[in-house]
């Protein structure tokens, strides 16, 4: 009985650490498919980015080094398969659903609807997302940005943006 | 005739000088019995012997699968990773920017909650 017990917790525990949604679960499920672009950019290459003498220097108007600086992981997908998309979209909005993803902003125009969400606390942020959907159309993009981001950092992007 | 409670009482000096008087008749089969006896011995023993070895068997063959689930385990880890895009910095950060550029450019008609 107690052996039962214990190879079902293992069960368990293994199963919800592999099906546990995440963006990298995400990414893995449709990267490689067809019409479907995939990016990854891992916390060892974020390391060699940061090392980098033109990130030091960067002064542009939108200045990102610092949330390049507190990223760990960048996931991109951008879907032109029809078949894909659909999967695609009920996983990211499964995925945005069930965790404690709050709407930061969203936009309908354009032939397109343009979400962003935010997990974290009031100051840092562990992961944003912008997930943009395409009206009558069969694409999609999913971006997730994981780390460490200040949310005043991203906050001066937002107010940036919009000036 | 002696009792076997008579034998068993005998001192330890008196069992010795009734070994050594050869005048008394020793059965012949006598040895043989030992002989039985102790085989016997012995087997009850080497039976012991095939436990202890079945369960050092069971405990290697538990000891194994423990190994192997752990390597199992790690290897699931370390290849959970994907593989990055880009090999080098420089290109990796042109798409960071790229990104980064998409991501403001999409803010800016947005809706702010």
């Amino acid at each position: 009985m107690k052996k039962t017990i214990l190879i079902l917790a293992s069960i368990a525990f293994f199963t919800t650490g592999l099906f546990a949604g995440n963006a990298r679960d995400i990414y893995k499920k449709y990267a490689g498919k067809d019409n479907v672009d995939a990016v990854f950019i891992s916390s060892a290459m974020f390391r060699l980015i940061n090392a980098l003498p033109e990130v030091k220097s960067a002064g542009e108007d939108l200045d990102f080094t610092p949330l390049m600086k507190s990223l760990t992981g960048m996931y991109i997908l951008d879907s032109h398969n029809g078949s894909a998309t659909g999967d695609l979209k009920r996983d990211i909005e499964s995925y945005v659903g069930s965790n404690s993803f709050e709407l930061l902003m969203e936009a309908n125009g354009g032939g397109e609807k343009v979400r962003m969400y935010t997990s974290g606390s009031d100051k840092i942020i562990d992961v944003f997302i912008l997930y943009v959907t395409e009206n009558n159309s069969s694409e999609c993009t999913f971006i997730a940005l994981e780390g460490k981001m200040k949310r005043e950092d991203i906050e001066k992007v937002v107010a940036k943006s919009i000036e | 005739m002696k009792r076997t409670e008579d034998i068993e009482n005998l001192s330890f000096e008196a069992l010795e000088r009734i070994a050594s008087d050869e005048t008394l008749n020793v059965p012949e089969s006598l040895g043989r019995k030992l002989e039985d006896a102790i085989i016997c011995e012995e087997l009850t023993s080497g039976k012991q012997g095939r436990v202890s070895l079945r369960k050092a068997f069971y405990g290697c063959c538990a000891a194994l699968a423990t190994a192997a689930a752990a390597v199992s385990v790690a290897y699931f880890v370390e290849s959970s990773q994907p593989t990055d895009t880009f090999d080098d910095p420089h290109r990796a950060y042109e798409e960071i920017l790229r990104t980064f550029n998409y991501i403001s450019s999409e803010m800016d008609l947005g809706k702010y909650y």
